[in-house]
């Protein structure tokens, strides 16, 4: 099992730390997604996320999307390898998603 | 001779991968339990690396089997031999204080000295015959060669697993391309993990049973193919937004890259070019 730790700072910032891929973003989207709905601004810090690939940018982009476009599901602390595979698939193509790296 | 037993051999990966479900533990548990790196663990239950003798009693006392029981797994000595020693051993801690492994555990040197100086401890206070000990150090021999001989096999540079094709499996192979490419440059090994990803993740949507996963270092490129078994020949099949991305991600990291049909077989790779190769095989 890909190890994936979700952390709630407080109701509208969660930590992830680990690896967000196919077996992981099943966790992620039962822990996360009822907590997004409708739930206005909601922040995720991805500072010790060390693996993403294109199933966990499908679980960020479900997340947003169950936000109902009240507000942008927000991104911070991207570390590198991360901003890597946002730039390559390209921010636009995730809509309702913002990188906000002082968030 | 000791009676022929039907019980069928199960390998050690198969047997630790039973026993840590059984306990409901998380491979990172059972890497901690077992003081290995969870990789490392990993690769033991997949049959993709062998523990070293250093490691042997303490898996063996955590799987409740005698170590004998576990080398037959390994493949390292055979069903006969192992119920012989077995015999012996239980034969000489009978109505003795203590345990064949826990006199062997207290003994220094490396797990071929301890046995040995057990062996000869064990002759010495009469617990078993000449002709038992003369049994044992051959096969203590015997399992050395085994060991060394598996040591010249290359460890590094090309790995072949038949993999159960579920959400796993994307995991796994990040894990194997680490192992199998150690040595190779640290960026290189992040985008060649990335690239694994996503050929096993859309191998995986692909399947409907089994999934082939080789990865092969050459000295001056790294090549990662996947195989799955798939019934589905329409094509194109609609391509929803992760495959969309997967596919941008591969055609931006991959040097080459390419998937295909071959029979029943769906069949997709990358490759890497290594720059400054030589260093890795230097």
């Amino acid at each position: 099992m890909t190890d994936l730790e979700i952390t709630k700072v407080d109701p509208k910032r969660y930590r992830l730390r680990g690896e967000l891929d196919m077996a992981s973003a099943v966790t992620f989207e039962k822990e996360l997604l009822p907590v997004a709905q409708g739930s206005g601004k909601l922040v995720l810090d991805l500072g010790d996320l060390t693996f993403i690939d294109s199933s966990g940018l499908r679980a960020l982009v479900q997340l947003s999307e169950q936000m109902n476009g009240s507000a942008p599901l927000v991104l911070s602390n991207v570390p590198h390898g991360v901003q890597r595979l946002l730039d390559i698939v390209g921010l636009d193509t995730l809509p309702g998603i913002e990188v906000r790296n002082d968030a | 001779m000791p009676e022929r037993t039907s019980a069928k051999v199960i390998p050690l990966g198969e047997r630790l991968r039973q026993h840590r479900e059984e306990q409901g533990l998380s491979q990172a548990q059972a890497a901690r339990e077992l003081d290995v790196a969870r990789t490392a663990y990993r690769l033991w239950e997949l049959e993709a690396a062998k523990p070293s003798p250093d490691r042997w009693r303490l898996i063996a006392r955590w799987l409740g089997v005698s170590i004998s029981t576990m080398l037959l797994g390994e493949d390292l000595i055979d069903q006969e031999d192992a119920v012989a020693a077995d015999r012996i051993a239980n034969r000489a801690a009978n109505g003795a204080e203590e345990r064949w492994d826990d006199i062997a555990a207290s003994s220094p040197g490396d797990f071929f000295e301890q046995e040995r100086s057990t062996i000869a401890h064990q002759l010495r206070s009469g617990r078993i015959t000449t002709a038992e000990s003369g049994k044992l150090t051959a096969l203590l021999d015997h399992v050395l060669e085994g060991v060394e001989s598996r040591a010249d096999q290359p460890a590094a540079g090309a790995f072949r697993k038949e993999m159960v094709a579920d959400s796993s499996a994307p995991e796994i192979a990040r894990t194997a391309l680490v192992v199998t490419a150690a040595g190779v440059n640290e960026s290189i090994i992040d985008r060649a993990e990335l690239l694994t990803s996503e050929l096993v993740t859309d191998a995986v949507e692909r399947s409907d049973g089994s999934l082939w996963l080789a990865i092969t270092l050459h000295p001056d490129l790294l090549r990662v193919e996947a195989a799955a078994e798939s019934a589905r020949m329409e094509q194109p099949r609609s391509r929803d937004q992760r495959s969309r991305w997967s596919l941008t991600i591969t055609s931006e990291l991959a040097s080459r890259w390419g998937a295909g049909w071959e029979s029943d077989l769906y069949v997709s790779w990358f490759e890497i070019d290594l720059p400054g190769a030589s260093s890795v095989w230097s």
